[in-house]
């Protein structure tokens, strides 16, 4: 029952719908529905792999955080409620995407989502005749949807099409003896998650798109190529030619984005080129269970998904309200978001804290078990070596890029008084602050989703007293940090 | 066979409507009248179309025997799967172009364009059953002076008689290559029957009871022969570099004309390119060497013509030119998937067809009757979503990658065949041109998009004019037979099954010829 297709996208579909309509008249009404039609998709979540249910998870959390952002932004940006319905089906079909059970499912959604994501990205075109929209949504269309669409139409062609209707994702035969076939089917999912050569259209795509957009985008698309990634893992396919691809692109592009996005000034150019940087370290560690075979690898990359993931749609959603309060989006001429919101800094500084590792939030446990697994078979390999020097380098580039990104916030200086646009804008710091909270609470998703093959985190479900001693340090560190904010407006 | 009587009737029953239309007009019979009578004609073609494609699927290949002469004496008309499918296709236009053409041909010019479309669609028809050279190229002629008169219909506009003058000349020349591989093939196999050159080709030896043997060299005849119809028919279906016609055509022929071009006329090369391919010259006959390396030319031609006309796509600005660049690119398409010779790829080849048909009818239909409703009475304003669903539905068919609409199933079955050839690079040149196609799809959607100020309040407000009935409801029906289509391609096995065994059915002649030459 819970497997049928009526329950795990009828219902929901439905219900988004009706929300929907209903978002004309009572907004209340319409926004319970939708809520709803996410939570609905939690009965995917039991299922036997760790990586799929964490992505599922994140994704409902961000889903109904971002259907209520999506409402205030829309209407404080364009004045109509014409953005949400897209934001909505975008959710879901990169949803269903991920609870799909079987290839053409897979394939239906996926190319549903990046048609959305291309009118989206394109909506500033549509709604104002903003030619440079225009050109960032062909550039996504012509390399990153065209690439994937090339990977799945091979997959798709490769499988066959009774295979492609009833077997499960992870018990497909596909034998990928061919390594030109390899090679186009992995340079097609680089093209997804932006990793060179490939991720020269991200910058542009992200930064022109409405925040919400760029937020799923970023923060969930992008995931979508890191999950196709994964999957061929579970396929015969040439080890050594997969990982030694996808290590060497993805190294090269960590270093790439991070720094970039150390010289960026504009907010969503600045967290664009981070998410190509922070997704290249994952599917680094995808490739390195690849060659490896060990499982700590996968563990890591899923936490650093998941911390990731609601890092960057909590920084997009803030780069969204500074947008709307301040029509700015330059950091030298910003600097005193503070005054007008200390709610906002303190969620914008939250989230930069959970993703550089603070307990006891995911970002954290990302970092643990990053670090662990690389150093765990460092002496097998060299790659191991330039691997962790990498990564060691690209989290302190990290740090200078959230710093350059927080200086928005704090830098001492008046606001411009003469250009606030406030009101409705205001009521999105707190799902900002929702958010940025969530990511400390996500660690307890470890105690609810199936573990049980992974025993590092049985482990630490064993060693709970060191997560609850670190969440009441760390409610004891919010309240201090809102007071050295509120404090520094007075002074 | 009391039943295959429809298939000798059907090209007849169109050449007669033609005629009685002609003496209508000439008799001055009332303007509506006339409109009733050939769409009644039309629906009586439809339905006998109907009936052949259900018969011929239940007993799979079927031979009709003009005058019940035994081949190759007599002329035959041998239906398979895809001419049945594609005679469907072509009839189910005709019916629509008529119906829309009600209302959007100047009256002067209507019955003239019913007399050409009636002959048309009778060449179309009579091309697709046929099994004999000779008759496949009388009825190639007809389509295509037929389209020479349509192109400039309009008589007034000096860009329709340059279109048709560059039209009529270079398709005459090029299909008088027809008649000299017609001329060549009696001199030397003795017979225009297609079965019968197929066991010639394939048996040197072959005598057969009305025509003999062969006579000369063969193998160089039948490698003129070849490489002479490959060229009548690449120009026919607009392949670069024969394709300098096909965007001159369609900038002037009135809009339901262009309907039928794309969904009938010019499906004719790529059916003529089968037919001379897998039935006439199949995989193992005496030019097999020969007829690889031309599939490999055919290859690269379709490769880069669909990949340069795809990047003309994506920057049109006007329906029109869309169309005819997007049918080029389309047509490109499937002429990669009959070169590579699976079963599936040839299967795909037809659906790929069928969605390029019925999706170019939803652009140009919903067009034309978005800009009357945008120009037209105020209260009909609100009706502008209906075309607007219809020409978003028509294009993103044609883009091709939603699984509930056929387009994406006909390129999923050109990536399985490229794969199963061992040849996975043709995918990625499908999806490029798949994808610089979708920039000018994309244009279009957000050019038409309705805006806010259309449903303005309007002064006398007195409801839906009763002239939009028409089009809306030849919309809704498209966009309600694209969409059940592409359904039954998802959700049916069966259905799928059906047009991969067309594409097996074809490369299968000896089949062909031992049904041909059986004695019933």
């Amino acid at each position: 029952m819970i497997d049928s297709i009526v329950m795990r996208f009828v219902v929901p579909m439905t219900l988004m719908l009706i929300g929907n309509l209903f978002m004309a008249r009572r907004i209340i009404y319409g926004s319970i529905l939708r809520i709803l039609s996410f939570l609905s998709l939690s009965i995917n979540l039991w299922r036997e792999d760790l990586f799929n249910s964490m992505l599922v998870a994140t994704s409902i959390v961000i889903g109904v955080v971002l259907a209520l952002y999506t409402t205030s932004y829309s209407r404080s940006k364009y004045g109509t409620l014409t953005l949400v319905p897209i934001i909505d089906l975008l959710l879901l079909s990169i949803l269903f995407t991920f609870i799909s059970r079987n290839l053409i499912e897979l394939v239906t959604f996926w190319l549903l989502g990046e048609l959305l994501g291309f009118l989206l990205i394109a909506y500033d075109y549509i709604y104002k005749g903003d030619t440079i929209s225009m050109a960032a949504a062909i550039k996504y269309l012509l390399f990153s949807m065209v690439p994937t669409d090339i990977s799945l139409f091979i997959l798709l062609a490769i499988t066959g099409l009774t295979e492609a209707f009833t077997t499960p994702l992870k018990s497909l035969s596909l034998f990928i003896t061919d390594p030109i076939v390899l090679i186009l089917i992995l340079f097609g999912f680089f093209a997804k998650a932006a990793i060179f050569p490939l991720h020269f259209w991200l910058p542009d795509a992200h930064s022109v798109a409405p925040s919400p957009a760029s937020a799923i985008l970023s923060g969930l698309m992008v995931k979508m190529g890191i999950y196709a990634l994964y999957m061929l893992s579970f396929y015969s396919i040439d080890r050594a030619l997969f990982s030694s691809i996808v290590l060497f692109s993805g190294l090269l592009t960590t270093l790439y984005g991070a720094m970039q996005a150390s010289l960026q000034r504009d907010i969503k150019r600045l967290l664009a080129y981070s998410t190509t940087s922070e997704t290249s370290i994952i599917a680094v560690l995808i490739a390195l269970y690849v060659m490896s075979g060990d499982i700590l690898f996968i563990e890591a990359s899923t936490l650093y998904t998941v911390a990731h993931a609601i890092y960057k749609v909590s920084m997009f959603m803030d780069s969204g309200f500074i947008e709307l309060v301040a029509h700015e989006r330059d950091i030298r001429r910003l600097g005193y978001i503070y005054r007008i919101s200390p709610t906002e800094s303190l969620a914008t500084l939250l989230s930069i804290m959970a993703v550089l590792g603070m307990p006891p939030s995911i970002g954290f446990l990302a970092k643990v078990f990053m670090f662990s697994a690389i150093s765990h078979n460092i002496t097998y390999s060299w790659i191991y070596v330039v691997v962790l020097v990498i990564a060691a380098v690209k989290v302190s580039l990290s740090i200078v890029y959230n710093i350059i990104y927080f200086k928005a916030h704090m830098d001492r200086r008046e606001p411009m008084m003469t250009r606030l646009g406030l009101g409705d804008a205001l009521q999105l710091q707190k799902y900002t602050l929702m958010i940025s909270i969530s990511s400390f609470i996500f660690t307890f998703t470890i105690y609810i989703l199936n573990c049980m093959r992974y025993t590092e985190l049985m482990l630490l479900r064993k060693l709970s007293y060191l997560l609850i001693i670190s969440m009441t340090m760390f409610v004891a560190l919010i309240y201090m940090l809102y007071n050295l904010i509120r404090h520094n407006i007075r002074s | 066979m009391a039943m295959a009587i429809e298939v000798g009737v059907i090209s007849l029953l169109y050449l007669i409507s033609s005629v009685i239309i002609a003496l209508l007009h000439t008799i001055s019979v009332r303007e509506r009248l006339i409109d009733l009578i050939a769409a009644t004609l039309a629906l009586i073609g439809l339905l006998l179309n109907i009936k052949i494609f259900m018969y011929v699927n239940s007993i799979g290949l079927l031979v009709y025997r003009f005058g019940g002469f035994p081949p190759p004496l007599g002329v035959i008309y041998v239906v398979d799967g895809i001419s049945c499918i594609l005679a469907l296709l072509a009839s189910f236009a005709l019916l629509l172009s008529l119906l829309f053409s009600i209302q959007f041909i100047e009256p002067n010019v209507k019955a003239l364009y019913y007399v050409l479309a009636f002959l048309l669609t009778s060449g179309v028809v009579g091309s697709l059953f046929t099994g004999d050279i000779f008759n496949l190229y009388v009825s190639i002629e007809l389509v295509a002076i037929s389209s020479y008169a349509v192109t400039s219909i309009h008589k007034d506009n000096p860009k329709a008689i340059r279109a048709a003058i560059i039209y009529g000349i270079s398709g005459t020349i090029v299909t008088s290559f027809l008649l000299l591989v017609t001329f060549m093939v009696y001199g030397s196999y003795g017979t225009l029957n297609m079965a019968d050159i197929a066991l010639k080709a394939s048996n040197i030896e072959a005598e057969v009871v009305f025509s003999g043997n062969v006579y000369g060299d063969i193998v160089f005849i039948s490698k003129i022969v070849l490489a002479l119809a490959t060229w009548v028919f690449l120009f026919k279906s607009g392949i670069m570099p024969n394709h300098f016609w096909l965007p001159e055509v369609y900038k002037v022929a009135p809009l339901p004309a262009i309907a039928i071009f794309t969904a009938s006329a010019d499906i004719i090369g790529i059916y003529g390119l089968i037919r001379f391919y897998y039935t006439i010259f199949g995989i193992d006959t005496l030019v097999k060497d020969f007829r690889n390396t031309l599939l490999i030319l055919l290859m690269i031609i379709g490769g880069m013509s669909t990949i340069v006309s795809a990047a003309f796509v994506s920057r049109q600005n006007s329906i029109r030119k869309l169309v005819a660049y997007s049918s080029i690119s389309q047509f490109s398409l499937s002429l990669l998937g009959v070169t590579i010779g699976i079963g599936e790829a040839i299967g795909g080849v037809i659906l790929h067809l069928i969605s390029n048909g019925l999706g170019d009818m939803s652009i140009i239909f919903s067009a034309a009757t978005i800009k009357r409703v945008a120009r037209g009475k105020c209260s009909n304003r609100s009706m502008i979503i209906i075309p607007y669903i219809a020409l978003v539905i028509g294009l993103l068919n044609l883009f091709g990658i939603i699984p509930l609409l056929p387009g994406f199933w006909s390129k999923t079955y050109l990536a399985m065949g490229f794969v199963k050839a061992g040849f996975p690079q043709g995918t990625a040149i499908v999806l490029i041109s798949t994808g610089l196609c979708a920039l000018g799809y994309m244009r279009m959607i957000i050019r038409y998009l309705p805006r806010a100020s259309d449903s303005s309040v309007c002064i006398n407000n007195n409801g839906v004019s009763r002239e939009l009935v028409l089009p809306l409801t030849i919309l809704i029906i498209l966009v309600i037979v694209t969409i059940v289509l592409g359904i039954f391609l998802t959700a049916h096995n069966y259905v799928r099954d059906i047009f991969v065994s067309y594409g097996y059915m074809v490369m299968d002649s000896k089949r062909y010829i031992d049904i041909v030459f059986s004695d019933s």
